[in-house]
């Protein structure tokens, strides 16, 4: 796959022949990506061949929190929200799928999420899995269910910096 | 919000049961039928995204999260192989 690039969306990008097999991952990106992206909901990055859009993702801030209200304290109990980097969606094109594109955009999106939680802390990346052929894809690559949370896994940022190190 | 211009349009068509019961509770919030349709709309909007990224968890399960959050970082094998895939920006 020669000249791929990874790049922010931006208005000009041409984005209606995407298909990943996914009518919810392609009409995200096709209707909403450009709209949340203004809005400052969510940044969505596009791996483009010379001719092509291959493949995205998209990212986000979250939070993992406990169900009662943090006025409800008792003793020992954290109090507050654990700060994430969320991978909100990704999805490779049809006609590019089988060549480790997903991987590589997932490695391109974890060192995005080491870099932002470098200037603005976050804890985890959390991935939100569109179904349970995506769970197993971010099982494969060491992330971890999250307790009570179907086809959320997460990984400590401080795990990902680390093997980000050694390479 | 109301500073910003409003370019775009949602066009919805509804029944005259949902045309009369929209219109009187926007007469009795006080508020024009666009008004009222924006706020619910958008508040409902909201609350969906925020379920999407805020995980919730009950307090017990929280608890135990959050300790094991505090163990030294570790290497991760599986994905130092992802991140020996040749980057997507060094073609």
């Amino acid at each position: 796959m020669n000249g791929l690039r990874l790049v922010l969306l931006g208005a000009a990008h041409e984005l209606s022949g995407f298909d990943c097999g996914n009518k919810e991952l392609n009409r995200w990106l096709i209707d909403h990506a450009l709209a949340s992206q203004k809005a400052d909901l969510a940044r969505t990055y596009l791996a483009l061949t010379d001719t092509a859009l291959a493949g995205y993702f998209s990212l986000t801030t979250g939070s993992v929190r406990r169900e009662s209200a943090p006025s409800r304290y008792t003793r020992g109990m954290p109090r507050h929200p654990i700060p994430t980097i969320l991978i909100a969606r990704l999805a490779v094109d049809r006609r590019h799928q089988g060549q480790q594109l997903g991987g590589r955009l997932l490695a391109e999106a974890l060192r995005l999420a080491v870099a932002a939680s470098d200037s603005a802390a976050a804890r985890l990346v959390v991935v939100d899995a569109i179904d349970d052929q995506a769970a197993a894809f971010y099982r494969r690559y060491g992330f971890i269910d999250v307790p009570e949370n179907p086809r959320r896994l997460f990984r400590k940022i401080s795990d990902i910096r680390r093997t980000l190190e050694g390479h | 919000m109301s500073s910003v211009t409003r370019s775009r349009r949602i066009d919805v068509r509804v029944t005259d049961e949902q045309d009369a019961v929209i219109r009187e509770a926007a007469a009795a919030a006080g508020q024009t039928v666009t008004a009222f349709l924006l706020a619910a709309a958008e508040d409902r909007a909201r609350t969906v995204l925020d379920e999407r990224r805020h995980l919730v968890m009950s307090d017990r399960a929280f608890v135990a999260f959050a300790a094991a959050l505090d163990s030294p970082a570790e290497e991760v094998p599986p994905m130092s192989d992802l991140f020996a895939l040749p980057r997507i920006n060094d073609e």
